[in-house]
Parts: C-alpha cells; structure tokens; sequence
C-alpha cells in the first residue's frame, strides 16, 4: 500500500491542486496524484486568462464570477508571485464597425448578471486603453472583471501550500485503475502503488473520460486544441489581456488561440498560426517586428455541452469529477466547492454542474450563442457534429487509457 | 546539493539559479520540461539551448534520474526566432509542421 488518504485527487494541473489545497486547509487527509508533476497537462499549455465575461449562460457566468473573487487573496494564501490583474481586459477587440450592435447586445446580456459590467467600448476609448492599438479598431468589449495570471505558479502555489497543510504530492504516479466494492470507491491503483482511500476526485484534464471509464462512467468530454505563439520577451505593449492575446509578467506575448477537435493531436498547423498571427498584427501593429521563439499547442478538457463537469455522481459513492473548460478562471472556486461537498456542505452550488446532467438528459447546449459568438469575433470555434444532439452521451469517443 | 553556490545562475535568459533548480528537484520534478513549467529555465529566447545540458546534469546528480531516462526537452518551431511578419506571410500551403508527442 503506498499512501491511505481520506481523499485521493488526481491531476496536479490547476483544479486537481485547487482541489487538494481547499481540502488540505480545512485539515483533510488528501494524497495528490499524478502521471507527471505539476501542470504537465493543459495547466503547462494555456494563454491563462480570467474570463468571465465569455460565459453564457448565467449560472456559467456567476461561476466565473465567484471565482475570479477568489484570486486577489490567493497570491497571499499561496505565498507565491501569482501575479494575478484584472480591471484591464479587452475581452474582445472589434475590427469591423458592423459587428458593433451585436457586441452591444452580447454585453447587454452578459451584464445581467450580478457583478458582471461587460461594455462596449468606442474606438477612442480603446485607444485610451493601450496606445498600441491599431487606429483600425472600431471599439472593444471590456468587462473588468476580466484578468490574468500565471498558471505555473498558481499550480505551484496550490500544491506547495497543501504539502504545508499535510497533504502527499505523488507525482509520476500514473493512474490504472479505481477499485469499488458495493458502489463506494475503495482505492485508486497506481503504478507507483495502491492508495486506500473513500473519495476520489477525477481532476485529470483530457484524461478524465478514461477515470470515468475505470468505473464505468461515460463521461462526456473532448480534448479542444489551442494553437499558441510565444514571442521574445517585448517591452510592455498592453496592460492585460487582448482578446486571445496576453502578455505575461516576464515579457513575451502569447497570441492564441485555436478551439479544434482533432483528438489529441498537440501539433501545430502553420494555417491556423498564420491566421492568429495575422490579427495579433491587424490589433497591435507593432507586433510584426517581434520575433517567435515558439509555436506549441495543448488540449483543454471540453465537456460537450461546454459547462463544467463537478460533484458526485449517482449510485458510485465517493467518485467526484473536477474538470471543463477554463480551468484557470475556474480553479479556485472549483477547489471550493469540491472541497465543501466533500466536507458536506452547500452541494446544491455543485448541482447546476453534476455529471448526472448528462445520464438524465437534462442537459442543453448553451455554448450555441457563444460560438456564433467566436464566430464573428474571430477564433474559429468548431464544435463535432455529435456534440448537439440529445443523445450525444453514448457517441461521445472517449480513449482508451494507456497502461 | 553539492557545495555549489546555489545562487549560480543555469538559465541566463530567464535568470534562473541553481537553488532555485534544487528546489523543484526536492519536490520530485524529473524531467527539464517539468523543471522549465515552475522555474521558467528554458522559457527564454534560446528556449532551452543553453542551460538544457546544465539542468540534465542536475537531474542525473544524486542517482535522481537514470541517464538512459533523460526526456529531452520539448522542442518546437521555429528552429530559430522569425519575425511575426514573416511567420504570418509564410507559404499558405505549406505541408503541416511535425507533431509533437
């Protein structure tokens, strides 16, 4: 037997750790887990952007919402250089002045949700924003609620401080298989040794589908690949982020992003880093003299309906998923409220995000006015076929894990 | 840690030290892409070419890793920095650049 936790987590990208150091601060027994080490998965490959204002539905919204609250306090908690900002995203640069009404619309509705100011800005102000910015733009969309941050040290941060608190970071402790006896999880197999345990939290990114599938859980996820260009580190050519583009603390700007189904297939394509580039340039001129030091890609977890997947799930006793899309923007609530679930309380935060969603055909497909969204804006959302059907569930590909 | 400096400096693009190295190893990293994610060693202009035989030497140290299972850092294009310009104007149909695992 290698470790006996009161909880197992697994995946040390940025939610499996937010998981294990919420649970760790309230005195839980936790064992963290993972095939790698830390951020080795879409943590180590993501613009890392707060987003709130992107969104839809409300629920979505107000989840974004609570937990980019949760971030100024964490660079202390953690006692790392998170370098967390908000108040200075332009979530959307907008190139054609005919795309305005729409704009103003979408943030219409956006705002309808406590907390959340999304506005539209003219072609002055956002201007005013960064000097940088190409004359060409006809305005923005601005939320202020909206930021950035370092996903290395956030990972980093959450799982340091939960080694602190008592928790067992076991890296390089690939997962093969969770043991149950009558419905209630029992233990989680790994390579490096057994973990006894009663609760288990599937926080494993792109892998998740095949943690589901060790205990029979079709779990309705696809990898989303982002294509991503790294610059040379630039002096400061805007305060946060711009669309899909965000220019980290030590210099360079990363320009995204890509959302393809293609599997999991972490290639680059020079198509799509040519067309990312070309309006990097369009938005910041000054752009095309910066030189590339990297071209890479990662895959983000992508529930089909395209809101996260968190909570327990009926008739398995002690199985918990932690995963979805925006996983920096929602790390920190989603440590959270697992962990308060885990502890027994407020599980009905959860309930809008179960997996049972899926096996009840409860579940709709709210992304539909945030693609038509990424469609006009830029950033060519495809989203597989299957994905908008009702029965999508049993369709879905899930991979065979590797043993 | 040897009686080495720990403040020498491994990767001169980001300034990272050997202590800083050290105390990622302490808590189990194993490969340079896994040093590079929390250190930033590697995540400069040269993207690793420099300081990865440095931070190899480090992870064999001590019988941490085995050398026949050093994983080679991540490599990815370009082969050297181009502009945004050119990489923006290159072929339109240019055959797909090699994956990655």
């Amino acid at each position: 037997m290698l470790d006996t936790a009161d909880v197992v987590v697994i995946g040390a990208g940025a939610r499996g750790s937010a998981v294990a150091y919420y649970l760790a601060r309230e005195g839980v027994d936790v064992a963290l887990v993972d095939r790698g080490f830390v951020a080795v998965g879409t943590t180590g490959a993501t613009v890392a952007l707060i987003n709130v204002s992107g969104k839809p539905p409300a629920e979505y919204t107000a989840l974004s919402l609570a937990s980019a609250r949760l971030y100024p306090g964490l660079a202390e908690e953690l006692g790392v250089d998170l370098q967390f900002e908000s108040g200075r995203s332009l979530f959307r640069v907008i190139l054609d002045p005919a795309d305005l009404p729409a704009a103003r619309d979408y943030a219409a509705r956006q705002s309808r949700v406590p907390g959340v100011e999304v506005r539209v800005l003219d072609a002055h102000e956002t201007r005013q924003f960064a000097p940088e910015l190409s004359p060409e733009i006809a305005g923005a969309l601005y939320c202020p609620q909206d930021g950035h941050l370092n996903p290395f040290q956030l990972a980093w941060g959450f799982v340091m401080t939960a080694r602190r608190l008592g928790a067992r970071f076991h890296h390089h402790s690939h997962v093969v298989g969770i043991r149950t006896t009558q419905s209630r999880v029992t233990s989680v197999v790994t390579t490096a040794g057994e973990i006894s345990t009663r609760t288990v939290v599937n926080a494993a990114g792109v892998e998740v589908p095949s943690l589901g599938e060790m205990v029979g859980l079709s779990i309705p996820v696809v990898a989303s690949r982002g294509q991503v260009v790294t610059t040379e580190a630039l002096p400061r050519l805007f305060p946060g982020p711009i669309d899909s583009m965000r220019q980290t603390r030590a210099g360079p700007v990363l320009i995204g992003t890509t959302d393809e189904f293609v599997g999991y297939d972490t290639g680059v394509t020079p198509q799509a880093l040519r067309q990312n580039v070309r309006r990097a340039m369009r938005i910041i001129p000054r752009l095309r003299m910066a030189r590339a030091i990297r071209c890479w890609a990662g895959l983000r977890p992508w529930p089909i309906d395209g809101l996260p997947i968190m909570g327990g799930v009926t008739g398995l006793e002690g199985y918990m998923t932690a995963t979805g899309h925006s996983g920096i923007t929602l790390s920190a609530i989603t440590g959270r409220l697992t962990a308060d679930a885990i502890m027994g309380r407020a599980a009905g935060a959860l309930e809008p995000f179960g997996l049972s969603r899926f096996s009840e055909g409860r579940f709709h497909f709210p992304v539909e006015s945030f693609k038509e969204f990424r469609r006009r804006y830029g950033g060519a959302a495809r989203v597989p076929a299957y994905a908008s059907t009702g029965d999508a569930v049993a369709a879905v590909p899930t991979r065979h894990h590797r043993l | 840690m040897a009686e080495r400096s720990r403040s020498v400096i491994v990767c001169r693009c980001e300034n990272v030290t050997i202590g800083e190295i050290a105390d990622v190893l302490e808590v189990g990293a194993r490969t340079f892409d896994e040093i590079k994610r929390v250190t930033r060693a590697g995540m400069g202009i040269c993207q690793g070419r420099t300081c990865e035989c440095v931070v190899t030497d480090l992870l064999v140290e001590d019988g941490r890793v085995a050398p026949e299972e050093i994983v080679s850092r991540s490599v990815r294009p370009p082969v050297r920095p181009i502009t945004l310009e050119v990489l923006a104007a290159s072929e339109p149909d240019a055959p797909r650049l090699p994956d990655e695992a």
